[in-house]
């Protein structure tokens, strides 16, 4: 089944400039992750040590782990997730107050939290973990909201339901994981703990990696739109993947937990597989470096299913390496990938509102931009070879030369803010 | 899956002929920087004529068309905003290829000795606009026509289209 054109199911930019929500929703959003992307490398610069072996529990490496998938992954997802969602489903959000509040309590949210986490205190854990239940609630709910209603993209719009339902799951468990602490509540508080990661990693984010993929990369690359029953297998078998896995492990069965992996993975290679195939059929040759970070993120995603099921089978494979290939080689590397394209694009089309939008070359900051694309190469690559190797220098080096990359990528998302309101001016 | 409608693979059609066009625009650019001396050869000048020729005659022949029998579809069907969108981007487009077929043509008649700079830096312009251009028209246009055209409308259309040729 060869598409002759980038066939979607609905139109994806269609009243996309209608639909724009007032910038300073989504890069709010945008900014904030950025900086505690920042907050994040440094922190793992100092508590380096702390990351070999690491295995849960308070103390500084869980609040350098939330900065990332808390402060980095799902603010950036509440941002794009905002902003994109009713461009894909044609359904504009309701009322533009719910997301503001949810930023109000969110952004602040992770870093009270972070600081209880590092701290080991649990009164502020608390408060921050409220804060997050209640911004990443109103999220969900409103996401949710928007989903209910009949969508042009119905591969978008399924991952993202499922991705929804995680996001609830995972923000009750994290608050009862908190709660735990002080009011005992799961007889293995570790097995719970990785449950919630794993609904977290590949249930909130990947999902809305997994179906957001169907329509971006096609729009980068002005490739096909990959066959929507691909799309539908692979949400099909990631969700049992991970309702296996989730459960084999809170059930203590290995046999389930294996069986969710291979599920995993065979929803990892269908979906690189797919996305290559549309991929090779592009009209626009060449695709810019940032989908170097793409590839390897393509990589990543089945190498970290293949790592979660040498631990479920026993093999010697660091807890922590799993982490960083689900996390910091997969999800972030993905995510860093599409902000580098999709923040100038936006920035364009709000500085271009009622004229002729401006080049989104003239509003990229270049040199900030391959600072951080290299240096986050770098030190995803020296973070995994430190924790391989348990060498914590090699950890704190690589995570310094991640500071250096994301100081960049403050710096590039700060200057489209400029130049986005010189053009609107 | 092919495409239902002739009319959106006609418009599909002349995009991949374009972007054809700017992938070895593109080449010849990154090959020869704009500091840099400026290229000769024997194909260029073919390739110049046919840059300048898409410039002049199919990107006047797609946009006119558009404007005057598509657009109009899109606000009757209620989405005018992306009709709007589209038409101040074609006038973005014309500006830059009428300056850019004015210089290929003089590059073709008497080499890029003066104007090579000025060559690259609008070429590397028209890419842009013509890509992000193009990435909307395929993403949103063409599936909004699909869904609004009927066959009676389709056939009037593409014939139409055919006979601007």
């Amino acid at each position: 089944m060869t598409p002759t054109r980038p066939v979607l199911g609905g139109s994806f930019l269609g009243g996309a400039h209608g639909r724009l929500l007032p910038p300073t929703i989504p890069f709010r959003f945008f900014l904030a992750a950025a900086l505690y992307h920042l907050a994040f490398w440094i922190a793992l610069a100092v508590f380096a040590e702390d990351a070999i072996g690491f295995r849960g529990g308070p103390g500084p490496m869980l609040g350098v782990l939330h900065l990332l998938t808390l402060g980095v992954l799902a603010l950036a997802a509440m941002g794009a997730g905002y902003q994109l969602l009713p461009v894909a489903t044609a359904v504009p959000m309701r009322a533009r107050w719910p997301m503001t509040l949810s930023s109000w309590l969110a952004i602040p949210g992770v870093a009270v939290l972070v600081a209880g986490m590092g701290l080991a205190h649990h009164e502020t854990m608390a408060a921050g973990a409220i804060l997050m239940v209640l911004g990443l609630g109103i999220y969900a709910v409103l996401l949710l909201d928007n989903l209910r209603r009949k969508s042009s993209l119905p591969a978008v719009q399924w991952h993202a339901i499922g991705a929804m339902a995680a996001l609830l799951l995972v923000i009750g468990l994290g608050f009862a994981l908190v709660a735990d602490q002080h009011h005992a509540i799961f007889a293995d508080h570790f097995t719970w703990a990785v449950a919630h990661f794993l609904i977290a990693a590949y249930g909130f984010m990947g999902l809305l990696v997994l179906g957001f993929s169907q329509v971006l990369i096609p729009m980068f690359t002005l490739s096909p739109m990959p066959p929507a029953g691909n799309a539908t297998i692979g949400l099909g078998l990631a969700i049992a993947g991970l309702a296996l896995a989730a459960y084999g492990l809170v059930g203590d069965q290995t046999r389930l937990v294996a069986a969710g992996a291979l599920f995993g993975l065979a929803a990892s290679l269908l979906h690189v597989q797919t996305l290559a195939a549309s991929l090779r059929q592009r009209m626009r040759k060449a695709l810019g470096d940032t989908f170097i970070l793409v590839f390897i993120a393509w990589g990543f995603l089945p190498f970290s299913v293949l790592l979660g099921l040498g631990l479920a089978l026993g093999h010697a494979v660091p807890p922590a390496l799993f982490g960083w290939a689900v996390l910091l080689g997969w999800l972030a590397t993905f995510l860093v990938a599409i902000f580098q394209r999709i923040v100038p694009f936006l920035a364009s089309m709000h500085a271009g509102r009622g004229k002729r939008p401006p080049l989104v070359s003239t509003l990229t900051p270049e040199r900030s931009r391959k600072l951080h694309l290299w240096c986050h190469l770098v030190a995803v690559a020296g973070t995994g070879a430190g924790l391989a190797l348990e060498a914590s220098s090699l950890v704190a080096v690589a995570a310094v030369i991640g500071a250096v990359g994301a100081a960049g990528l403050l710096a590039f998302t700060l200057d489209i803010v400029r130049r986005m309101r010189e053009g609107a001016a | 899956m092919q495409e239902g409608r002739q009319t959106t693979r006609m418009i599909h059609d002349d995009h991949v002929a374009s972007i054809g066009l700017l992938n070895e625009l593109e080449t010849l650019l990154s090959r020869n920087r704009s500091s840099g001396p400026a290229p000769s050869g024997p194909g260029l000048a073919n390739f110049l004529r046919s840059l300048a020729s898409n410039l002049e005659r199919d990107v006047t022949r797609h946009f006119d068309f558009e404007q005057g029998r598509l657009f109009p579809l899109l606000g009757d069907g209620g989405d005018s905003d992306i009709a709007l969108l589209l038409t101040d981007e074609h006038d973005g487009i014309r500006d830059v290829a009428t300056r850019l077929a004015a210089a290929a043509n003089a590059a073709r008649e008497n080499g890029f000795a003066q104007g090579w700079k000025e060559f690259h830096q609008l070429s590397r312009e028209y890419i842009e606009r013509q890509i992000s251009h193009i990435q909307k028209e395929e993403m949103a246009l063409l599936p909004m026509l699909e869904d609004l055209l009927d066959e009676e409308t389709d056939a009037e259309l593409s014939q139409a289209y055919a006979e601007t040729r």
